[in-house]
C-alpha cells in the first residue's frame, strides 16, 4: 500500500517532492505514536489521501488552464475570417483567378481519383482477399500456346491432391439472354458449386442449393443486389420468383440476391450468377473456369504455385490423353498463380498509375501556379502588412493572416472544383470501356470527398509555403515608404516557379499530343467495309444457356437466312447479305480453315475463313480490285469459288498470282471439293479500327451450313435509325432467334476504340488544362509585375524608350524561365513517356513532329502569357504612371 | 537555482514564504504548516502547503537542501527551505504595496 501511495504521489508531483511527502508525514506519525499506533496510521492515510486529492486537483486545473491556453479564440477567427473574404474582394480579378486555376486542377484530380479509386484503391469485396489467388494453367511445351480454363474435374483433382487449399471456378464466358437487343451485357457467370464458400461471401438473400447443380434441375440464377432493386422492386420474397427469358421463351427461377457492392471476378458489371449450364454440368471435363483459390493463413502464392504444378505433374503421369485430342486438352504441367486482386485489375493497372501521376502533375502545376500568384500578391500589400507589424502584429499573425487568405480561396477552389467534377466525372464515365474491370461505380462519395479535404490541405500547404514568406518579408519594409510600387523584388523563386509550371506543361503537352495523334492516326484508317449507311446486326442462334436446347446446324442456317430475306423486305434497305464472323470484338478469327491445294502459298495450313451469304459483298461496299466477285447464284448454290483479301493474296501468292490457285477445306468430317480463288477484294478491320486487317477467305454460306456467329450487313439509303428499330421488330416474335446488337457500322467501330478513346481525352484534357492553368498563371504573374513597375515603365517611356523595345524588353525578361523550364520539361518529359509506349498507336515515343509541336505549343503559350501584359503595359500614358502612389 | 526577477505573488504564496521567513534555517514541510496554522486562524490544508513550497522553488522564490536521512522518516531526508533574495523583494514590494493601501484604513474595519 505504501508503495502504491507513494508511486501515485510521485505520478502527481515528482520523486523529490514525493519522498520529501512521505518523509514528514512519517515523521509526524512516529510523533503521534505515542498516542496509539492504529490512530496514527489512519491519521497518515487520511493525510496521504488528502494530499493526494490536493495533488490531483491542482493538476486537473493546470490541464485545464493549458488547454484553454491553446483553443482558439473563435471570435478572432471570424475577425480574421471576415478580413480574408474583404481583402479576397478588394482583388476580384487577382481572386478570381486563384479560385478558377485551382478549381480546374481540383476537378480533375477528383473525376481521376473517382475513376481510378475503383481500379487501384479499393480493397477486394471478400473477407480475406489477400488469400485469394487466380490460377493460370498452362504447358511447359512450348509448342503449345494459350491459356486454356480448367474443368470441374481439374479443380476436384487439385482437392484432392491439395486438401488445405479451396478450389472453386467461375466460367467467364456467359451471354445471359437476359437483356434486350442493344442494352449494355447484363454481365453473367456460371460459378462451380464452391464458388461463394471460397470467396467467403453469404448471398443477401437465399442462395443456391446443391440440388441447384444438378444437371436435370430448373435453371435459376443469383442476381445482382441492383438488378434486385431495379428490376425487381427489392422484393424481400423474391427467391422462388420466375423472370421470363425473351429468347427463348421460358422462365427462370431467382434462387438469391448478392450483396450490396459484390463483385463477380474477372466480370465487369456482372449481374447474373447460374450454376453451370446442363451440358458442362454432364461432361466434367470441359474445360469453362477460371480457377480461384483461398490459401491458408502463412501459405504464400509462390510456394502454393511449387505446391500446385507437384501436383499437377503427379496428375499428369496418371492422365492420358484423349484419343484425337490435342495437346492442349491434356493434362496440366504448369501454372501461373497470382493474386485475385493484381489479377482483376492487371489489364487497366497501367494505365490508371500513369493517369494518377499526370492528375498529380496537374495538382502541382495548379499549387505552384496560385503559388505565384499569391507571392505576388503579398508585395503588393506589403505597405499594409508593414504597418501590422509597425502596430505591434507578430510575425506569426502575419502569417497567419495571409494563410487564412490562402485558405480561403483554395477553398472556393475546391469547392467550384467540386461542381465540376460532376459533368466531367459524366464525361469520363461515358467513355470508359465496358470491358474495365471496376471494383466499385465510380461516384462522388464519401472516400472522393475524403480525398479531397485532403488534397486541399496539402495545397493549402504547399502553395502557402513561398508566399507565406514574401509576405513576411513585405511586413519588414519601411512603412515610410510612401510610394506605392513596393521595391523591385529579383527573385529567383518567381522565376523558379516559371520554369516549373512550363516544365510540368510541357510533359503533359507531350503525353496527351503522343496520344490524340495516336487516335487520330486511327480515324485516317479505313476500315475497308464502307461503313456509312451500314448496320450490322449481331444475331443470336447458339444454344441459350438457359435453356439447354440445342438446334441443328442446317436448322440454324436456315432460320439466318430466313431473317435475311425478310430484312431485304424492308422499306429503305438498299442490300442485305450474312457473314459468319465476330465483328468489331476486338478479337477475331474465322469460322472455317483452308489450306492450299499441294501445299502451294508457302506450304501455310488453317487459313481463316469466313461463310458469306447472297448479298453480301454489295452490302458491305466490297470490290473486286483483281479478279471478280462470285454471283448470288454461286453463293446460293455453294459453288466452289473463294474470294481472299488483299493482304491473304500477298502474303502466299505475288499480288494477283493467287487467281485460279486452289484451297481445300472441309466440314467436320466431310471433305469439300477444292474452291478456286476468283477474285481478291481489300482488307477488312475485322477486329478493330486500330487492329490490323486480317487476310480472309469469303467463301459460299451455303456449303459451310454454318451459323455460330452470324451478322447481318444492311445498306440503307437514308437515316439508320428507323431500319434499326424495324430489325427488332422482326424478331420479336421469333423464340428461336435474338439481336445481341443492332447498330450503325461507324457506331461499333467507334466502340472497338474505345479505351484509346478514354485515354485521348483523359491525357488531352491534362494538356489543355495545364495549357489553361500555364497562360493564365504567366498572365497573372506578369501582370502582377508590371504593375508593380508602373512607374519604372512610365520613366523609360518618358525617356524615349519606343513601345517596341519596352515590351521585348520585359519579355526578355522572361526568357530564361521559358527557357529552363523547357529544357527541365523535355527531359523529364522524355523518362516520362516511356510509360506510353504500349498505347501508341503508329508513332514512336519520340516522334519529332509531336514533339515539335509541343515545344511550339508551350513556349508560344508562356510568351503570350507574358507578351500581353507587357504591350498593355507599353499603352500607358507615361504622365499618369509618373504620378502613380 | 537562478533568481528571478520579482514577481507578483498570491496570498497563500505570500503567507508561505513568510512562514519560512519567520522559520529561518527549520523551515521544512511539517514546520511550515504548522507556522501557518498558528498565525492563519484557520485549518491549512497540507497539501496546498506542499504544493506551494514546490511551485515557489521552480519559480525560484525558494531554494532547498536535504538534510540526513533518519529513521523516524522511513530512512528519507528533511528538505529544508530558504528565500532568495528575489522572494524578499517580492515580499517587500508586496508589503509596501499593501501599507500604502491600509494606511488610514484599520479605524474603518474596527467600527
Amino acid at each position: 500500500m505504501r508503495r502504491l501511495a507513494l508511486a501515485v504521489l510521485r505520478r502527481l508531483t515528482d520523486d523529490a517532492l514525493a519522498d520529501s511527502i512521505f518523509g514528514d508525514l512519517d515523521e509526524l506519525r512516529h510523533k503521534r505514536g505515542s498516542r496509539g499506533r492504529a490512530a496514527a496510521t489512519l491519521w497518515f492515510w487520511r493525510e496521504i489521501a488528502g494530499i493526494v486529492l490536493y495533488a490531483s486537483a491542482r493538476r486537473a486545473v493546470e490541464s485545464a488552464r493549458r488547454a484553454a491556453a491553446f483553443r482558439p479564440d473563435l471570435a478572432r477567427l471570424a475577425r480574421e475570417l471576415r478580413h480574408a473574404v474583404r481583402s479576397s474582394r478588394a482583388a476580384p480579378w487577382y481572386s478570381a483567378t486563384v479560385v478558377a486555376v485551382m478549381a480546374l486542377g481540383i476537378a480533375l484530380a477528383v473525376t481521376i481519383f473517382a475513376v481510378v479509386d475503383g481500379v487501384l484503391f479499393k480493397p477486394l469485396p471478400y473477407p480475406g482477399a489477400d488469400r485469394l489467388v487466380a490460377i493460370q494453367p498452362g504447358f511447359t511445351d512450348p509448342s503449345v500456346r494459350g491459356r486454356p480454363p480448367v474443368s470441374a474435374n481439374d479443380l476436384e483433382a487439385w482437392q484432392r491432391a491439395l486438401p488445405h487449399v479451396r478450389f472453386t471456378g467461375v466460367d467467364l464466358s456467359v451471354m445471359t439472354g437476359l437483356e434486350a437487343a442493344n442494352e449494355d451485357p447484363l454481365g453473367g457467370a456460371m460459378v462451380h458449386p464452391a464458388f461463394f464458400d471460397v470467396l467467403d461471401v453469404e448471398p443477401l438473400i437465399g442462395g443456391f442449393v446443391p440440388s441447384d447443380f444438378d444437371p436435370a434441375a430448373p435453371r435459376s440464377l443469383i442476381v445482382s443486389y441492383e438488378y434486385w432493386q431495379h428490376r425487381l422492386s427489392s422484393d424481400p420474397s423474391v427467391v422462388g420468383r420466375e423472370i421470363a427469358v425473351p429468347a427463348p421463351l421460358m422462365s427462370v427461377r431467382v434462387a438469391g440476391v448478392m450483396p450490396p457492392g459484390f463483385v463477380v471476378p474477372g466480370v465487369t458489371r456482372a449481374h447474373l450468377l447460374m450454376p453451370p449450364h446442363p451440358r458442362l454440368a454432364s461432361n466434367p471435363n470441359q474445360r469453362t473456369y477460371q480457377a480461384i483459390a483461398r490459401l491458408p493463413d502463412g501459405l504464400e502464392p509462390a510456394v502454393f504455385q511449387q505446391q500446385l504444378e507437384a501436383a499437377m505433374r503427379q496428375l499428369a503421369r496418371s492422365e492420358l490423353l484423349t484419343p484425337g485430342g490435342s495437346r492442349f486438352q491434356g493434362p496440366f504441367d504448369r501454372a501461373t498463380v497470382s493474386p485475385l486482386a493484381d489479377w482483376m485489375t492487371q489489364p487497366s493497372k497501367q494505365l490508371f498509375e500513369t493517369v494518377s501521376v499526370a492528375a498529380l502533375v496537374l495538382v502541382l502545376t495548379a499549387c505552384l501556379n496560385v503559388s505565384g500568384l499569391m507571392a505576388a500578391r503579398s508585395l503588393d500589400r506589403g505597405r499594409d502588412l508593414a504597418v501590422r507589424r509597425a502596430l505591434g502584429a507578430r510575425p506569426a499573425d502575419i502569417v497567419r493572416l495571409q494563410v487564412l487568405e490562402y485558405a480561403v480561396l483554395l477553398g472556393a477552389g475546391g469547392g467550384l472544383g467540386l461542381a465540376l467534377a460532376y459533368p466531367i466525372l459524366t464525361i469520363t464515365l461515358s467513355l470508359l470501356p465496358h470491358e474495365l474491370h471496376l471494383l466499385k461505380t465510380p461516384a462522388l462519395d464519401a472516400r472522393v470527398l475524403a480525398f479531397i479535404v485532403l488534397m486541399l490541405a496539402a495545397s493549402v500547404v504547399l502553395a502557402s509555403i513561398w508566399p507565406a514568406r514574401r509576405a513576411l518579408q513585405a511586413s519588414n519594409w519601411p512603412v515610410a515608404n510612401t510610394s506605392a510600387a513596393t521595391p523591385r523584388v529579383r527573385s529567383g523563386g518567381r522565376s523558379a516557379v516559371v520554369a516549373g509550371q512550363i516544365a510540368a506543361a510541357l510533359v503533359l503537352v507531350v503525353a496527351g499530343a503522343l496520344l490524340v495523334g495516336s487516335l487520330l492516326r486511327v480515324w485516317n484508317n479505313d476500315d475497308g467495309l464502307e461503313v456509312d449507311n451500314l448496320i450490322l446486326v449481331d444475331l443470336v442462334m447458339t444454344p441459350n444457356p438457359v435453356n439447354g436446347s440445342v438446334g441443328s446446324v442446317p436448322n440454324m442456317a436456315t432460320r439466318f437466312e430466313q431473317f435475311l430475306d425478310r430484312a431485304r423486305r424492308l422499306p429503305g434497305v438498299t442490300a442485305v447479305g450474312g457473314a459468319d464472323v465476330l465483328m468489331l470484338s476486338r478479337s477475331w478469327w474465322g469460322v472455317i480453315g483452308f489450306k492450299p491445294l499441294n501445299g502451294a502459298g508457302g506450304g501455310v495450313e488453317n487459313l481463316q475463313g469466313i461463310p458469306v451469304t447472297p448479298g453480301y459483298f454489295q452490302a458491305a461496299g466490297l470490290r473486286a480490285v483483281a479478279g471478280r466477285l462470285p454471283t448470288d447464284a454461286e453463293l446460293a448454290s455453294g459453288a466452289p469459288v473463294v474470294v481472299v483479301s488483299r493482304s491473304f493474296a500477298a502474303a502466299h501468292w505475288s499480288g494477283t498470282a493467287a487467281l485460279g490457285q486452289q484451297l481445300l477445306t472441309s466440314v467436320g468430317r466431310r471433305e469439300l471439293p477444292p474452291h478456286t480463288i476468283i477474285g481478291i477484294v481489300e482488307d477488312v478491320r475485322f477486329a478493330g479500327w486500330d487492329l490490323p486487317p486480317e487476310a480472309a477467305v469469303y467463301a459460299p454460306y451455303a456449303t459451310l451450313n454454318f451459323a455460330s456467329a452470324p451478322v447481318a450487313f444492311i445498306r440503307v439509303a437514308g437515316a439508320t435509325a428507323p431500319i434499326i428499330a424495324e430489325v427488332l421488330r422482326l424478331v420479336e416474335h421469333e423464340p428461336t432467334l435474338r439481336v445481341r446488337r443492332a447498330a450503325p457500322a461507324r457506331e461499333l467501330l467507334a466502340e472497338t476504340i474505345r479505351p484509346r478513346r478514354l485515354r485521348s481525352w483523359l491525357f488531352g484534357a491534362f494538356a489543355a488544362a495545364s495549357l489553361a492553368l500555364l497562360s493564365v498563371g504567366l498572365f497573372g504573374l506578369a501582370a502582377m509585375s508590371i504593375a508593380r513597375r508602373t512607374r519604372e515603365i512610365g520613366v523609360r517611356l518618358a525617356l524615349g524608350a519606343t513601345r517596341g523595345r519596352l515590351v521585348g524588353g520585359l519579355v526578355a525578361e522572361q526568357l530564361m524561365p521559358i527557357l529552363t523550364g523547357l529544357a527541365a520539361g523535355g527531359l523529364v518529359a522524355a523518362w516520362a513517356v516511356r510509360s506510353l509506349q504500349s498505347f501508341l498507336y503508329e508513332l514512336t515515343l519520340y516522334d519529332v513532329r509531336v514533339w515539335l509541336t509541343a515545344v511550339l505549343v508551350v513556349a508560344g503559350t508562356a510568351l503570350v502569357g507574358t507578351l500581353v501584359p507587357s504591350w498593355r503595359a507599353s499603352r500607358l500614358d507615361p504622365m499618369r504612371s509618373l504620378r502613380t502612389e | 537555482m537562478r533568481e528571478h526577477a520579482p514577481a507578483p505573488l498570491g496570498e497563500f504564496e505570500q503567507m508561505v514564504l513568510l512562514a519560512v521567513l519567520r522559520l529561518g534555517a527549520d523551515a521544512y514541510g511539517v514546520s511550515v504548516h504548522e507556522e501557518l496554522g498558528r498565525h492563519a486562524g484557520r485549518a491549512v490544508a497540507r497539501g496546498a502547503v506542499y504544493m506551494t513550497l514546490d511551485r515557489l522553488e521552480k519559480k525560484g522564490l525558494l531554494t532547498s537542501w536535504l538534510s540526513s536521512p533518519t529513521p523516524e522518516r522511513g530512512g528519507r531526508a528533511r528538505r529544508y527551505y530558504r528565500v532568495t533574495r528575489t522572494a524578499t523583494e517580492s515580499l517587500s514590494s508586496s508589503r509596501r504595496a499593501l501599507l500604502s493601501l491600509w494606511r488610514g484604513l484599520a479605524p474603518l474595519l474596527e467600527k
